[in-house]
């Protein structure tokens, strides 16, 4: 097989994560993404009306916006998101989306970087047939290869002092904005038919604050109240252990528990300020308790785990307990991985214990060990395991080159050969 | 999950409509026994609970404490709604008296929308005892929330942090 020279300082691989809210790119080798923008694109397409009496000579085709860029020109642009639940829905767009991302955000000539993509979890292989495509075609690119997310969040997890080894196997939980997911990976490979999803997330908890708000602070303006909700969030949140003790603390001291949030009224530019209380940890309670926010969902995600893992093989449920990586923004706060762990734990130390009544003490199990894992690069994790990943000289040797593209066409990229975690 | 009473039945005096009839510390008269000062009660535990089990729409009911405890949480709601518009302290406490002494409904009237929930009297006199017993503790949780309501000295204001509570419906109800 013709494979890609090894890993040159002075040409390290691209890293591009694309989330449905927000890409992630930077190159390989680096701890933090250079860029992070939203993942949209603004685009003239069926807005001719709105052009017919501007200057002739410009090119429809090129006169298009991306990120930020896309998001302040909304009146001018049509807004499209081209990833919509974490799959591609729109290839010309994406197509568009990523040329702006090599050449105005990273600034690097396609050809003499290898590129490492995410996809989701379940994507389909015409779709990594259709990236190869475009990345091969239009960009020229090195080398591609195509990680699944979920694997390269386990893979950031290495990072973490509480991990030992280095192994695939793990349970991912992936709080973003719009959902969460729970995927087990068992030594590299995703086991599909057992992802469960939580339609709560990030954007959920934002809502959830602002209407409390919305309850006892009449001073918040309701033009700025969904931005201050989704500051305080950022701030101010964390993870309590029992919500009523919570409450008792906050009324015995005030002034220890309870913060100030000043903001600017989006049109009068008047300052205002509101009290931020318990909402500092009834914010993420909706992961523990999504009773208190939603009537549709009630499940918790402790319990969410517990069965997603109990679904799975069942040699593979003491790794996958062993080892619950958390990823995205919204598993950012403040001691959620120890209540995490403290609650998959009860559930699973019940169980055992149920069975062990149940045979009448003729079984005796070992207990299982349940590690929730978290890291500094917990927000940026998919694409700090990238980075990781595309950094080492075993990543030239699964990447698919532009030979072999060549050579075999875009069917080579339908599969991309797990990393060897033992060479590592 | 919502938080449950840590009263046992066997901590009941009694059992009246399937409620514990539990010691409380208080100096309203009623068939309540009385409780040792210092020691925590059915009413202390509710207003502990309260923010918290307010949020949740569904309860379980385990236990004849677990009774009182769900009537007595929708019990402070309703006070919190008195005590928002009574333009003072004392005016709050004299609207909670009065809504404390006002006819009300017991388990077994078409009107009480716990039926569900509880066993109806089985005869006259135990309806009147459960009438008696919640009476008084209507009178005394009311002078507990107007305590919690006001506090540092402050007379005219409620605590929002209290106030605030009183649109949310727990177990989606209202007495």
């Amino acid at each position: 097989m013709a494979e890609l020279d090894g890993y040159d300082p002075r040409r390290p691989a691209v890293v591009i994560d694309n989330g449905t809210g927000y890409t992630k790119m930077g190159y390989a080798g680096n701890c933090e993404p250079s860029f992070i923008v939203p993942t949209v694109i603004g685009t003239r397409d069926g807005n001719l009306a709105r052009n017919a009496g501007k200057a002739a000579g410009s090119i429809d085709d090129l006169d298009f916006v991306v990120g930020d860029d896309a998001l302040a020109g909304a009146n001018a642009y049509n807004i499209n998101y081209p990833v919509r639940h974490g799959m591609v829905e729109n290839w010309d767009n994406m197509e568009r989306f990523w040329q702006r991302s090599i050449f105005s955000y990273l600034r690097c000539d396609p050809a003499e970087h290898a590129f490492l993509l995410t996809e989701p979890p379940m994507n389909t292989p015409e779709n990594r047939e259709l990236t190869a495509e475009i990345m091969f075609e239009t960009f020229n690119v090195r080398g591609l290869y195509i990680a699944v997310q979920a694997v390269l969040a386990l893979a950031a997890s290495w990072t973490s002092a509480q991990v030992s080894g280095k192994t695939l196997t793990g349970t991912v939980v992936d709080a973003g904005d719009g959902v969460t997911h729970v995927i087990p990976v068992a030594e590299g490979y995703v086991i599909g038919s057992c992802i469960r999803s939580i339609p709560l997330a990030g954007r959920d908890i934002t809502d959830f604050i602002q209407q409390l708000l919305r309850e006892r602070e009449a001073s918040v303006p309701p033009e700025g109240a969904m931005d201050a909700a989704k500051r305080i969030k950022e701030k101010y949140c964390y993870v309590c252990p029992d919500i009523a003790r919570e409450f008792a603390k906050y009324e015995q001291e005030p002034s220890r528990w309870l913060r100030t949030y000043e903001g600017t009224h989006p049109r009068t530019q008047q300052l205002w300020r509101c009290d931020v209380g318990p909402e500092r940890f009834l914010g993420p309670e909706i992961f523990f308790n999504p009773e208190i926010f939603s009537s549709e969902f009630t499940t918790p995600l402790p319990t969410v785990i517990d069965s997603t893992v109990q679904q799975c093989p069942i040699d593979v449920r003491r790794g996958l307990y062993g080892a619950v990586v958390l990823s995205g923004g919204s598993t950012m706060f403040k001691d959620f991985g120890r209540r995490l762990q403290r609650d998959i734990k009860r559930r699973v130390d019940e169980r055992i214990r149920l069975s062990e009544a149940l045979s009448g003490g003729s079984l005796k199990a070992s207990t299982i060990d349940v590690n929730v894992i978290s890291h500094h690069m917990q927000r940026f994790a998919v694409w700090f395991g990238g980075s990781m990943l595309a950094s080492t000289p075993e990543f030239y040797k699964v990447c698919h080159s532009r030979a072999q593209y060549e050579e075999y066409g875009p069917a080579i990229c339908r599969h991309n050969a797990v990393f060897d975690a033992i060479t590592m | 999950m919502a938080f449950h009473s840590q009263f046992k039945d066997e901590d009941a005096a009694t059992i009246a409509c399937g409620c514990a009839v539990l010691p409380i510390r208080t100096t309203c008269r009623g068939p309540a026994p009385s409780l040792t000062a210092g020691k925590e009660d059915i009413i202390d535990e509710v207003l502990f609970f309260f923010k918290a089990n307010v949020l949740f729409r569904n309860f379980e009911v385990r236990g004849s404490a677990d009774r009182l405890l769900v009537y007595l949480t929708l019990y402070v709601t309703e006070c919190l709604k008195r005590v928002e518009a009574a333009p003072s302290k004392a005016d709050a406490v004299r609207a909670l008296n009065n809504m404390a002494l006002e006819s009300f409904a017991i388990p077994g009237d078409a009107s009480f929308t716990l039926g569900p929930y509880f066993p109806t009297p089985e005869n006259r006199q135990e309806a009147d005892f459960v009438r008696s017993y919640f009476r008084q503790l209507r009178e005394e949780t009311g002078r507990r929330v107007v305590e919690k309501c006001y506090i540092d000295g402050e007379t005219r204001v409620p605590s929002k942090w209290w106030t605030s509570l009183s649109k949310r419906r727990f177990m989606n109800k209202a007495l």
